[in-house]
């Protein structure tokens, strides 16, 4: 559990830069890691797989004893000298007994397998971690080089909220001064400020790393997905690998990607709200040009092909029978 | 009046029943404190319930198993006196 914890400590580390980093950016997205994933980390992590195993084990000593007792029940209802409706009730419980011991033994299996998700999800948890904690695959950006690349977008940007500060003053005393006369030289000092866009090496740094940091937490939503979907379900209603898919974080400047999709209890609902069923269509009462030939004795072609159709006339049904009336 | 069952016997079931009340009543227990995630909670709970009404249902038929043995002796000692009675009577009518 140390390892655990020291684990958890990283993510968090993390996440403290992701929001630093969210404030100072304009393209959009989401960080890669929030306080809402952490917190349902939380929810999971505070499971024990180990006790889970164990409480399977001791449901699976249950699940003998409540055959024992179910068969011992149902000798004693046979042994006789009990009256026939206490050896009848005998033998009704020790049937009840029986399935009582299938749905202990059921039980036994999902603890089993709960206790397998969690301990998958412990192992993928420890390894995406250490990705984070080696930059990703490489050495590329620690965490302290990527507080000092906040830093320094921090400053860069300071000074070009400064910078802006300034020409929207002197913009300001222009056009009080003598009105449209100076109005093209502020407009090319806007574009000028505009340009110099802050921090912009710093940014585009950490874009790539928390873009890659998005594709390592990818692998640890799978892991929480699947472990809710056994151990505790009301985070993630939906089976692993459809929701709760990481957000694109993006640079300023950047294209915003489309909001990604979420197929969830929600959107299924709102789904069904949009589409409905087709109204029936009306019955027709006469045959349209399109249908073909339907009637018999008729002639038209096959839908889609230029095969001629015949359609055989019928076959004039026997005259009723008039049986003539007794005289 | 003929008594289905025999006293004696019902007896020695009654006590064989109730040594399983108690491990019946012991698995329930178990399985209540069972350690789940919450997405079993609700279907552990219900395997307990069911297991403690199985553990009411064998109690009662102890219990019922134990009263019958009762009434039964209680009759069957109750005919014998009668029974010595009705002898003891002819007894005294007989030259």
């Amino acid at each position: 559990m140390e390892s655990l914890a020291s684990v958890l400590a990283t993510l968090r580390a993390w996440r403290a830069v992701y929001e630093r980093w969210h404030p100072g950016r304009c393209g959009g997205g989401v960080p890669p890691w929030s306080a809402a994933d952490e917190a349902r980390l939380d929810r999971l992590t505070a499971t024990d797989p180990d006790e889970l195993a164990a409480s399977a084990s001791r449901l699976d000593a249950v699940v003998a004893d409540l055959g024992e007792i179910g068969r011992a029940v149902g000798l004693v209802g046979a042994g006789g000298g009990l009256g026939p409706v206490a050896a009848g009730r005998c033998v009704e419980l020790a049937t009840a007994v029986r399935a009582s011991v299938a749905e202990a033994s059921g039980l036994a299996g999902e603890l089993r397998s709960a206790a397998a998700a969690l301990e998958s999800l412990l192992a993928e948890l420890t390894a995406q971690a250490r990705r984070l904690g080696e930059g990703v695959d490489g050495g590329y950006r620690s965490l302290a080089l990527a507080y000092r690349a906040l830093e320094e977008a921090d400053r860069a940007h300071g000074a070009y909220r400064v910078l802006e500060e300034a020409d929207r003053a002197q913009d300001r005393a222009d056009w009080a001064q003598d009105g449209a006369e100076r109005a093209p030289a502020a407009a090319e000092r806007s574009a000028s400020v505009a340009g110099e866009l802050p921090g912009r090496g710093q940014w585009a740094g950490l874009d790539e790393l928390f873009d890659r940091h998005a594709g390592v937490f990818t692998a640890l939503r799978a892991a929480m997905d699947a472990a809710e979907w056994t151990v505790d379900s009301p985070g993630c209603a939906d089976p692993p690998g459809r929701s709760c898919h990481p957000g694109r974080w993006l640079s300023e400047g950047a294209r915003p990607a489309a909001a990604e999709l979420v197929v969830n209890q929600d959107y299924a609902e709102r789904v069904w709200q949009v589409w409905q069923p087709l109204p029936a269509p009306p019955a027709r009462s006469e045959v349209s040009p399109g249908d073909g030939p339907m009637l018999p004795g008729t002639e038209g072609s096959r839908t889609g092909t230029d095969t001629g159709v015949r359609i055989a006339q019928l076959a004039e049904p026997p005259p009723p029978a008039v049986k003539r009336p007794p005289r | 009046m003929r008594m289905e069952l025999d006293p004696a016997v019902a007896l020695v079931g009654a006590a064989e029943l109730a040594a399983l009340v108690d491990e019946l009543a012991a698995a329930a227990v178990e399985v209540q404190q069972a350690m789940v995630g919450s997405a079993a909670i609700e279907r552990r709970d219900q395997l307990a319930l069911r297991l403690g009404r199985h553990v009411v249902e064998l109690a009662m038929v102890v219990s019922d198993l134990r009263r019958y043995a009762s009434a039964s002796a209680a009759h069957e000692r109750a005919v014998a006196e009668r029974a010595r009675e009705l002898e003891f009577q002819l007894d005294a009518r007989l030259p």
